[in-house]
């Protein structure tokens, strides 16, 4: 094992830094497209016409249903042989994409249905319009309900973009493998890299935490376990609380 | 967009209305009048179609079978109308308010933006006469101090309170108050009761479903007992409650009596 010191951790700093940007910059663009394409789908899932429903729904679970890494794969390596050759950098965003759409889509649909019905009725009997009801109860209520689940994929993005690395894209994963590779310092390199991700994952697990409670407390309801039955430890099976 | 209600009047009109779910019959041929200004109260057992009832006025259920005006509209006129809800039904909503019995406010929006948004976003009226008109409804329903409150920050007659100066804010011609006391404790029940007994001599058409046989009597001049989808009975409520002619009011009145 490579003795880890802080000369090496401080000279391989930039070269991971940088390739933490590129991770960081694809997952922000893939989130962007993500939750607007999600949106979309959101409502097709929840579409009166079944001929909308149903291919929708067949995309999403089928994404859902088999690995990143193969679907990521598939686009590199299959889609060539079919005359689609994607630069390595579209593929990764266009993959990424595809299927983070159809995890938020899930997200945003569980939202709008999140939504009493009452409320639509409430709109609607003040005499606004359909789209005026989705567009001023419905939508920014779901929106609170949906953001925590967001933030929380935002961070599995994140991580996922370490795929990457197996398409050539040059974000903190390759950069790291290829320094290790030069150097043979496995340990101090990915304790550096997982240190890294850490940094700026752990944040975003405490701002989807805050941003749950906050909603919670705003709409009476939301994605988060206050909104569940009570935990049963803490109240324990008989209704008395635990001591 | 313009404030100008598109309603003649507030006149209530079912005739031979029909309304099933899916083969269940809940309306069976309902037929009854209700003047403009009219107050009246809906009275009948648990299951026996008031609410039903109320909904279709507003087109929230739709019916199979009659025809519903309401200020000389056709709301819902299924054998003229293939699609039945009147294209206009956005418009004809402006001028019904609904209150239910769970409030219904929008959770999102502050007492004051629960008032003011269909006000502006409807309506059409300006930010600053929205507030104000806000303002005083607030006053009347005795809440001018929760404005910038959240509603589930409210005890739950406060929030129907907001409901109800909610759907005032429209200026509506006919109010269906679907039984806005049945989630409240006494109290409470007290001061929403208080606010539509000051309401009910507005000239507003008012339809009253409410187990509050009390007040029903003292805030409606006229009373009927629904039982099993159709009017059982269409009187004056001092003669309703004092010398019920139907057996099934009769009954009604007895059991609901005894618990109060
Ligand atoms: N959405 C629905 N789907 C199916 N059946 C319904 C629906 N709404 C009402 N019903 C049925 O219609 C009948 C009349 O219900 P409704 O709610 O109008 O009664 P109600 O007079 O308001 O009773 P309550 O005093 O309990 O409020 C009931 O048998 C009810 O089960
Ligand atoms: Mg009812």
């Amino acid at each position: 094992m490579d003795k880890m010191t802080w000369s090496d951790l401080v000279e391989f700093l930039p070269t991971l830094l940088h390739g933490l940007a590129y991770s960081l910059g694809i997952s922000a663009v893939v989130i962007v497209l993500s939750v607007i394409a999600g949106i979309f789908v959101a409502f097709m899932r929840v579409s009166r016409f079944r001929s909308v429903r149903g291919p929708v729904l067949a995309y999403v679970e089928f994404i859902r249903c088999t690995p990143a890494l193969v679907q990521l794969y598939y686009i590199f390596y299959v889609l060539p042989i079919f005359g689609i050759t994607l630069q390595a950098l579209v593929a990764g965003i266009v993959g990424f994409t595809i299927i983070y759409t159809a995890y938020l889509s899930e997200v945003f649909r569980a939202a709008i249905n999140s939504v009493a019905k009452t409320q639509i009725e409430a709109a609607l009997s003040l005499g606004m319009s359909p789209s005026q009801a989705r567009r001023l109860v419905i939508i920014p209520q779901a929106a609170r309900v949906a953001l925590p689940p967001t933030v929380n994929y935002l961070l599995s993005l994140i991580k996922d973009t370490s795929l990457l690395s197996i398409i050539t894209i040059q974000e903190i994963m390759f950069r790291g493998l290829i320094l290790a590779s030069q150097t043979f310092k496995y340990f101090t390199i990915l304790t550096e890299i997982a240190f890294l991700y850490f940094c700026v994952c752990f944040p975003l697990t405490i701002l989807a935490r805050r941003l749950e409670a906050k909603f919670e407390r705003e709409l009476g309801y939301g994605s988060g376990p206050a909104n569940k039955k009570k935990n049963f430890f803490a109240v324990g099976p008989w209704g008395g609380t635990k001591a | 967009m313009s404030t100008e209600s598109i309603m003649k009047s507030g006149e209530v009109l079912f005739k031979d209305v029909y309304k099933d779910f899916s083969g269940v019959q809940v309306l069976q041929g309902v037929n009854l009048s209700i003047a403009s200004g009219e107050v009246l109260a809906l009275l009948g057992q648990s299951g026996s179609g008031k609410t039903t009832l109320l909904r279709c006025v507003n087109g929230l259920e739709v019916i199979q079978k009659g025809k519903i005006e309401v200020g000389g509209l056709a709301i819902q006129d299924p054998e003229n109308n293939r699609g039945s809800l009147s294209k206009d039904i956005a418009k004809i909503r402006q001028s019904i308010g609904i209150v239910f019995q769970q409030f219904n406010l929008f959770p999102h929006m502050t007492v004051m933006e629960n008032v003011c948004v269909a006000q502006i976003k409807v309506l059409g009226r300006g930010e600053e006469e929205a507030r104000e008109r806000a303002r005083s409804l607030l006053d009347r329903v005795g809440l001018s101090e929760k404005a910038e409150s959240r509603p589930l920050q409210l005890s739950g007659g406060q929030q129907q309170r907001v409901a109800i100066a909610r759907t005032l804010a429209m200026d509506p011609r006919v109010l269906l108050l679907d039984e806005v006391t049945s989630s409240l404790d006494p109290q409470m029940t007290n001061d929403v009761l208080r606010v539509i007994s000051d309401v009910s001599k507005d000239g507003i058409t008012l339809i009253v479903v409410t187990h509050e046989m009390g007040f029903a009597r003292h805030v409606a001049k006229r009373a009927v007992f629904m039982h099993e989808g159709v009017i059982a009975e269409d009187a004056p409520s001092e003669q309703l409650f004092e010398n019920p002619q139907n057996e099934n009011t009769k009954k009604f009145l007895a059991a609901v009596l005894s618990h109060q």
